[in-house]
């Protein structure tokens, strides 16, 4: 099949490639641009695994083509920290231990900073809805919803 | 001790999240190759088969494919996935081949490729020409030992994988249920369960100088790699096993899953290999939990409560292969041994061959199918016998001195009367529980209900727990620690650096441990099973570090020119104990360090510290767990309002890691008990529930209020102090949730999941 150039913003940075006109979101992500943190789990929309911010807002990648997010800015988990600075809910979600395995934590942290982009005071009902389509089969979500009160709060 | 304690019991953070939070982890799936090819497997289409011909050759030659494996690639290697069956002397069954003449369940790879992409894999398993011969299956168990029945294994009459069996019975069942004033009994169901982690199941293997390393998910590493070298027939030597971060877990990684398909793929093309499951791929071929199908089970007791008889029979489904469904069963009835103290017990299993997935262990091995049945029947004991059920668990459970789960083992600590008294504060159980016999009214209706388990910290001494642990100083004042729990970021790599900080009176900081496990550095580990990662691992920690203390003691002794007794070190800091503020007497630990590695007295020395440990000790952590549910009778919801898990956990090294351990058990175990279920399709055998939206597993909605809160009164035999806690989170939502529901509308569910469905069906039966 014939491929089509693309142009994504990543983090800040200009992509030039061509791509598969039916090639997935993380698919480009993930294996020609090289952002593993970008993971993907079930493949259909079920879990957040995948998540990205695409102008702002979250996107399951796993079920979005690239071809339909060219030229516009993306932002993966890599795209967080400052240099060696976290992200206060990077250090938020250390400092809680709201991480374990860590294979849902890039899209979780990637969705919680999209609902306190829009939400800056979440209420722990609201952080529940908010995140409700990130699946952790570790945590309990205890910790995460403390990570992500306290983050908003500006704090760890 | 309490007070001194400088990084033991601190809430730290765990230094591996770093990495996660930035997306810098290493997983199976992430990880990439120079020259990686893509493995994909060819699913079975039928429960059962015979292959009478597979033709790869047009695969072959579709341009990209650099392998295709099938039946004439097989090693002729009988093996098992269950790679747990080395720590028995004897071993569990193995009855696996590579690519048999018969497939056994639908999805069972019948040949595999590698190709240069995806895509191109994709389309050269479609190329494969399988001719099958079909032959009767049979989906469960009333049909498995049907006489007519189609044989799993042809070696295995009537299905059978294991006979009906009694293991470890003591006295006189049938004297002690004549002499009992109430009997209750039942006959239960518990789900197969799948352990359903994030990251797929998927490995990457790579042949290279005539050794294969292969990057697994993996709990035990090591015993991973005995079983890739048995069954691809290479000497053990050949075989390097990387752990790299695991996205998954919960018991899934103590039987193998693709390692086999991805090193053949990488011996035959020379290349490295990475095989990665879809979900769909992964919820119908990874081995789930162990299904135990059915539970019957018969309590006695006195009037005024004393336990007396207990019997039991567990039967497994194994599935097409043997797996881990015999020690499935046989953990759950010696999990019955430990709570009570049951006059006599007689217990029995029985395990079958069907034609579907076969099941592995899943956190709460066992436990689960004992701790549903039991509690529930024990709490239907109390209102025939009209007693509170805190105090029956409080007046019957054993204690310190009584007997294991093991004939010949003895527990070591008990703390469950102090996580009863908790929880029954915490969840308000004076106010909330009204009695035996309370008539609640209305469309929705409250209840409360609670259970108690103990359970273990390693299974020793019944299966080899041998571990190790290794320092190794640098010269700056730090240490590197190599051990190979099987790191599925549970916290426990963590927890072995603050038990190490500790002894060597050193800071978390001066720990250095690599989360990635390397069977060519780490020295033998059974690995990660058990709930065993804290106390048998940090036991061989604490050892190794009070070793390494002690050459420090003397080699700082040295160098002040003092016995080594005169000594101290604090801060730090080695000093006379009889001058501690002389600043001529005393060195810095780093200068010591430094002394060893740069020595120009001639009295240079790496210090390595090692120690094998192979524990012995029962020290059971035990645990009260309070559900609060409101059921409601037109719909058969049930919904959770609180649950609260209570977990003497002896001494908690890193609450924060404990808790995170507990709490992630406490939503698969509401999981287990309201919703999730692998169902089988009775029709052809295969798994109906596979993705995440048909297997559901908790997201934040399901999510009630619940907590998990730590009773510490110490165990002498633990680091520290220190007991289990990795399984234990999961254990009681079931049979509290059951009791709650039975105090809400007055009736018992025998089923998990407890389903609106059951619910609605009991409440309709007035059962």
């Amino acid at each position: 099949m014939q491929k089509i150039p693309a142009l994504f913003i990543v983090n800040g940075d200009k992509y030039e490639l061509l791509i598969d006109p039916h090639a997935l979101l993380v698919e480009v992500l993930r294996d020609e641009l090289g952002f593993h943190g970008v993971h993907e789990s079930c493949g259909e929309g079920d879990c957040g695994a995948c998540t990205v911010l695409v102008d702002g807002l979250a996107v399951l990648s796993c079920i979005t083509l690239a071809a339909s997010v060219r030229g516009k800015s993306i932002v993966t988990i890599e795209g967080l920290a400052k240099g060696a600075d976290l992200n206060t809910l990077q250090r938020a979600f250390v400092t809680h231990h709201a991480v374990q395995c860590g294979y849902c934590t890039p899209g979780m942290i990637l969705s919680a900073k999209h609902l306190i982009d829009e939400n800056p005071h979440p209420t722990r009902e609201g952080i529940k809805k908010g995140l409700a389509g990130n699946l952790c089969r570790c945590t309990g979500y205890n910790k995460i919803i403390e990570a992500v009160l306290a983050a908003a709060k500006g704090g760890e | 001790m309490e007070q001194t304690l400088r990084v033991v019991g601190k809430r730290l953070p765990n230094k591996e999240n770093f990495d996660k939070v930035q997306g810098r982890a290493d997983y199976c799936a992430t990880i990439t190759l120079p020259g990686m090819l893509v493995g994909k497997l060819l699913p079975s289409p039928h429960a059962h088969a015979r292959v009478i011909r597979v033709d790869t050759s047009r695969s072959e030659q579709l341009s990209g494919v650099k392998a295709v494996i099938s039946k004439k690639d097989d090693p002729r290697k009988v093996f098992t996935w269950n790679i747990m069956t080395f720590q028995l002397p004897e071993g569990e069954l193995q009855d696996m081949y590579l690519f048999d003449d018969i497939v056994r369940y639908p999805g069972e790879p019948i040949a595999a490729v590698a190709a240069i992409n995806e895509e191109i894999a994709r389309q050269a398993l479609a190329l494969i020409e399988v001719e099958y011969e079909v032959l009767p299956a049979v989906f469960n168990i009333d049909d498995a030992v049907k006489s007519n029945a189609s044989l799993v294994h042809e070696t295995a009459q009537n299905n059978i994988v294991f006979p009906t069996s009694p293991i470890f019975c003591y006295g006189d069942v049938e004297k002690d249920f004549a002499e009992s004033d109430v009997i209750v009994e039942g006959v239960f169901s518990t789900s197969k369960q799948s352990q359903a982690g994030l990251e797929n199941a998927g490995s990457v293997a790579e042949y290279k100088n005539g050794r294969l390393t292969v990057w697994s998910q993996t709990q035990l590493p090591h015993l991973a790699k005995r079983m890739i070298a048995k069954a691809l027939d290479i000497p053990e030597g050949m075989v390097r096993v990387i752990q790299p971060f695991a996205g998954t877990g919960f018991g899934a990684g103590t039987d193998l899953c693709t390692e086999l398909f991805a090193g053949l793929l990488s011996m035959k093309t020379g290349a490295p290999v990475k095989i990665l499951l879809t979900r769909n791929e992964d919820l119908r071929m990874r081995w789930t939990r162990e299904h135990i199908v059915k539970i019957e089970m018969k309590l006695g007791v006195k009037k005024d409560g004393t336990p007396l008889a207990l019997k039991a029979k567990y039967t497994g489904d194994g599935g097409a292969y043997a797996g881990k469904i015999v020690s499935g069963c046989a953990v759950s009835l010696a999990s019955n041994i430990t709570e009570y103290e049951f006059k006599s017990m007689y217990q029995e299993i029985e395990a079958f061959y069907t034609n579907h997935v076969a099941c592995g262990a899943m956190r709460g091995f066992g436990g689960m199918q004992s701790s549903f049945p039991r509690e529930t029947l024990v709490d239907e004991a109390c209102e025939k016998i009209n007693m509170d059920p805190i105090e029956f668990r409080k007046k019957y459970h054993r204690g310190v001195g009584g007997l294991g789960w093991f004939p010949g083992t003895e527990i070591t600590s008990c703390g469950l009367d102090e996580c009863l008294r908790v929880g029954a504060e915490k969840v308000g159980w004076k106010e909330k529980w009204q009695g035996w016999g309370s008539k609640k009214k209305g469309i929705r209706r409250r209840g409360v209900g609670l259970a108690a388990m103990g359970w273990l910290s390693g299974a020793q001494p019944m299966l080899l727990e041998h571990t190790n642990a290794t320092l190794k100083f640098n010269c700056d004042g730090t240490c590197t620690l190599i051990v190979s729990p099987g790191n599925l970021g549970m916290g426990a790599i963590g927890s072995h650096c603050q038990i190490a900080a500790e002894v060597l009176g050193i800071d978390l900081e001066d720990i250095h441990a690599p989360f990635t496990q390397d069977t060519d550095i780490t020295a033998f580990d059974i690995g990660t099973h058990a709930s065993r990662g804290c106390f048998c691992i940090g036991r061989a920690v604490f050892k190794a570090a009070q070793q390494a203390r002690e050459i420090f003691f003397n080699r700082a002794a040295k160098k002040l020119k003092v016995p080594v007794d005169r000594i101290d070190m604090k801060n730090k800091r080695f000093f006379l104990k009889d001058d501690p503020e002389n600043s001529q007497k005393w060195f810095s630990f780093e200068e010591i360090c430094q002394d060893a590695i740069y020595s120009f007295g001639h009295d240079c020395q790496q210090v390595v510290s090692h120690a094998s440990v192979e524990p012995t000790e029962f020290a059971p952590p035990w645990q009260a767990g309070f559900a609060e549910v409101e059921v409601d009778t037109e719909t058969g919801v049930v919904d959770v309002l609180k649950m609260i898990i209570v977990h003497d956990i002896g001494k908690a090294i890193n609450p924060n890691f404990v808790e995170g351990q507990l709490e992630g058990g406490q939503l698969q175990g509401i999981g287990f008990a309201l919703f999730e279920d692998m169902m089988i399709n009775q029709e052809n055998g295969t798994i109906l529930t596979d993705s995440f939206n048909k297997h559901k597993i908790a997201c934040m909605l399901d999510c009630p209020d619940h907590e998990a809160l730590l009773v510490e009164l110490g165990d002498p035999t633990g680091p520290f102090g220190a007991k289990s806690c990795g399984e234990a989170g999961i254990f009681l939502q079931a049979p509290a949730i059951a009791n709650a529901i039975y105090d809400a509308v007055g009736v018992r569910l025998r089923d998990v999941p407890m389903t609106p469905e059951r619910v609605l069906a009991a409440l309709k039966n007035g059962l």
